[in-house]
């Protein structure tokens, strides 16, 4: 008896571990094929469950799709989710991921090329598919983009008799938007010249990208061999060190709140595309957008790229995964995803279709999406320089010595480009 | 005796060859199984894989690729300035919370420790940011911790002192976070030490009472004493507490300004989860638990005195 209980314990416990570890079969219902598909929870989400619900329908018997909508917070949640998923051999077969990502992701192999598999690729914006691309093979597109650029309190700028540039040539150089800031500046009403936001995730590198290319710089080299010379060369040096004069005279403040620029406590204020829709619900505010200011060294640049689509490694139906991607990416599909999150869409003729775009004040984010846009550096090393580079910047916009910081960040991601092979 | 041995003898020979002994035995493995399969999936193999992994070279993406490289992650781990400032940082943090949290919880628990209705609402209130999250405690202070419109700085000005720079300040983050950090977790050790002062016989104060010992004396000579092994058990947990800090720093600073509040779980987790280098941190892990473990064996020693 006793052996009895001794062995069916033992059989029950073997059925619990391989309970967990067998999965689901690859087939649903009827025979079709079962694809799943990863994304952040997030504005977009009730839009891409719209899509699968109706491209299940059309694809009823042949494909059924089954979208995961991940929390991603501020940091890198979402990014450790798929991390956990790649160790463990349980990516989906569609896969959401941040733009800079794509380089490392596809050196590590998680997602695979899909040259051939987009249908009108030429039809997307020329940063979306330089941001896609790694040594040369397309590996991912996605539905939007986005840029930063200036937002200002019109009553502001006229009380202070301060003219915003209306075209991209006219845009403020560094000098004229310094002058700006430091007279909209008014310390004893509490009202900073510039908000912008201290995030830290992705936001430093992506906001103050354009200020380092404006000025001749560079994160890495172009063939992406190095970075020694390049995120601490001199013009990088001296794009942060004017940054920071910024933060050290108190034209911005290092802990702003959430709505500083909404509720009329800063002047101005370098954000995102997504945030005119946010801007919406403060009727009061008088606002506009003008153009992210360059360099007097360089022309006018905006920074870009946006979540992407890609095909995991571990997907027995690439062909299956190609069709939703394709379905998920047509132009009717795009605007529906881009006016849920009110961003500029990364398809031209979806882009074109959508009026509110064309006119004032929104035309300024058009025209740097579609003219002056700049994709971040595409390397296995990103996830090192971004982190380092923002801590850095961090510690500048505190006080610390602009070449000391950046040198130390040239010092550990070179260490990690030689460890990943590259150099 | 001959039929009881014979008796024996055939109860064997069909088939319950388990002496009572060995019985009980078997059953007490039997119902241990479960915590045991758990322990050892969750626990013991971890570990024991974390030692392996820390001598590979190994991204977190590409798990077919991972190759034993030797000593490499150790010999890069002691060449590291990072480390050196974690390992620094996360020693500060330990040495200055350990003592004040205890000090502070046992204050508490005398204070509450009444016989009053009051002392029952005061231990609620005290207890009650223990069983608040962690990070929601961490995004709380960092209003409060606000240079321009924080609860602290107003309170300071009111005072005739000038605003604070706090969580900005190589020089002050660290500090603030031990601050926070004793006022969340101190309320969890005036628990343990509300226990032990329950235990403590009447007998002694009444005896202190008529030797005319005063408010200090009896608690110097009769309650410290009589709460010896209390705070060695909480000394030891909370100095094992306070070297996993990571919440705090992740929250409020990113380990800045400067890497001064960059503890050794957050580099870590950094080196692990956002460069998904699995061998470098399991190297950083392995040096971690054998630091906590000398210095639990120290305190244990030190505290057997």
């Amino acid at each position: 008896m006793k052996k009895g209980y001794l062995s069916l314990l033992f059989v029950l416990f073997a059925g619990v571990l391989i309970g967990c570890s067998s999965g689901e079969e690859a087939s649903g219902e009827g025979g079709a094929v079962k694809l799943s598909l990863w994304h952040p929870e997030g504005d977009t989400s009730e839009a891409y469950k719209e899509i699968i619900e109706e491209f299940n329908k059309e694809y009823a018997g042949e494909i059924q799709a089954e979208a995961t909508f991940i929390p991603r917070g501020n940091k890198y949640a979402y990014e450790d989710k798929v991390s956990a998923g790649a160790t463990s051999s349980t990516l989906p077969d569609l896969l959401a991921l941040d733009g800079p990502n794509v380089a490392n992701y596809a050196d590590s192999g998680i997602i695979q090329p899909i040259d051939g598999l987009v249908e009108n690729q030429e039809d997307f914006v020329d940063s979306i598919i330089q941001q896609g691309t790694y040594n040369d093979q397309l590996y991912t597109v996605g539905p939007t983009e986005s840029t930063v650029a200036l937002f200002y309190n019109a009553d502001m700028l006229n009380e202070a008799g301060i003219q915003p540039p209306k075209a991209g040539e006219e845009a403020w150089t560094w000098d004229e938007f310094y002058n700006a800031a430091q007279q909209l500046t008014d310390k004893e009403k509490g009202i900073y010249g510039v908000n912008w936001t201290l995030d830290y995730g992705e936001w430093i590198i992506y906001f103050t990208g354009p200020t380092v290319w404006s000025n001749g710089g560079q994160f890495i080299a172009d063939d992406g061999s190095a970075v020694e010379g390049y995120v601490n060369g001199p013009e990088t040096v001296e794009a942060v060190e004017y940054l920071k004069k910024f933060t050290e005279e108190g034209l911005v403040n290092l802990q702003p709140t959430p709505t500083e620029f909404e509720d009329g406590n800063a002047a101005m204020m370098l954000m995102g595309s997504w945030e005119w829709a946010k801007l919406q619900d403060y009727p009061e505010t008088n606002w506009g957008i003008t153009y992210y200011p360059k360099s007097p060294n360089g022309d006018q640049v905006s920074p870009s790229g946006d979540w992407n689509w890609g095909i995991s490694t571990n997907t027995e139906h690439k062909e299956e995964a190609a069709t939703l991607l394709n379905y998920m990416m047509n132009e009717e599909n795009i605007v529906k995803i881009s006016q849920v999150e009110n961003k500029p869409a990364a398809r031209i003729s979806s882009f074109e279709s959508m009026e509110e775009w064309n006119e004032e004040p929104l035309n300024v984010l058009k025209d740097q999406v579609l003219n002056t846009a700049h994709p971040r550096p595409t390397t296995p090393s990103y996830p090192v320089l971004t982190t380092k580079y923002g801590q850095a910047v961090q510690n500048i916009f505190l006080g610390g010595d602009v070449q000391e910081e950046l040198d130390k960040v040239a010092d550990e991601v070179e260490k990690d480009l030689e460890r990943k092979g590259v150099k | 005796m001959e039929w009881l041995s014979g008796k024996i003898q055939q109860r064997r020979s069909i088939g319950l060859s388990l002496t009572y002994k060995q019985q009980k035995r078997w059953l007490g493995f039997l119902f241990s199984l479960p915590a045991l399969i758990l322990l050892f999936t969750f626990l013991i193999l971890p570990v024991g894989l974390a030692f392996v992994y820390s001598f590979m070279e190994y991204n977190m993406l590409n798990p077919d690729g991972k190759t034993f490289t030797g000593l490499n992650n150790y010999a890069r781990l002691f060449q590291d300035a990072v480390f050196f400032t974690a390992l620094k940082n996360t020693m500060y943090f330990s040495a200055v919370v350990v003592p004040l949290q205890c000090a502070v919880a046992l204050g508490l628990a005398i204070l509450v420790n009444k016989k009053v209705k009051t002392a029952v609402i005061g231990r609620v209130f005290f207890f009650s940011p223990v069983v608040t999250s962690m990070v929601v405690v961490a995004i709380l202070w960092t209003f409060l911790y606000n240079v321009d419109s924080g609860l602290i700085n107003s309170g300071l000005n009111f005072l005739g002192i000038p605003d604070q720079p706090f969580l900005l300040s190589e020089g002050q983050a660290m500090n603030s976070i031990i601050f926070m950090s004793v006022w969340q977790g101190a309320g969890f050790q005036m628990m343990i030490f509300l226990a032990g002062l329950k235990d403590v016989p009447e007998t002694l104060y009444e005896a202190a009472d008529i030797d005319g010992a005063n408010a200090f004396q009896k608690f110097w000579n009769v309650t410290l004493p009589s709460l010896k092994n209390v705070t060695g058990f909480v000394l030891m947990i909370t100095t094992i507490q306070a070297f996993r800090l990571f919440i705090q720093p992740y929250v409020m600073t990113n380990g800045g300004p400067s890497d001064s509040t960059k503890t050794l779980v957050f580099m870590l987790y950094e080196n692990g989860f956002q460069f998904r280098d699995v061998g470098y941190s399991s190297a950083i892990a392995v040096v971690f638990f054998l630091v906590v473990l000398t210095i639990s064996l120290i305190l244990k020693k030190v505290l057997k005195q």
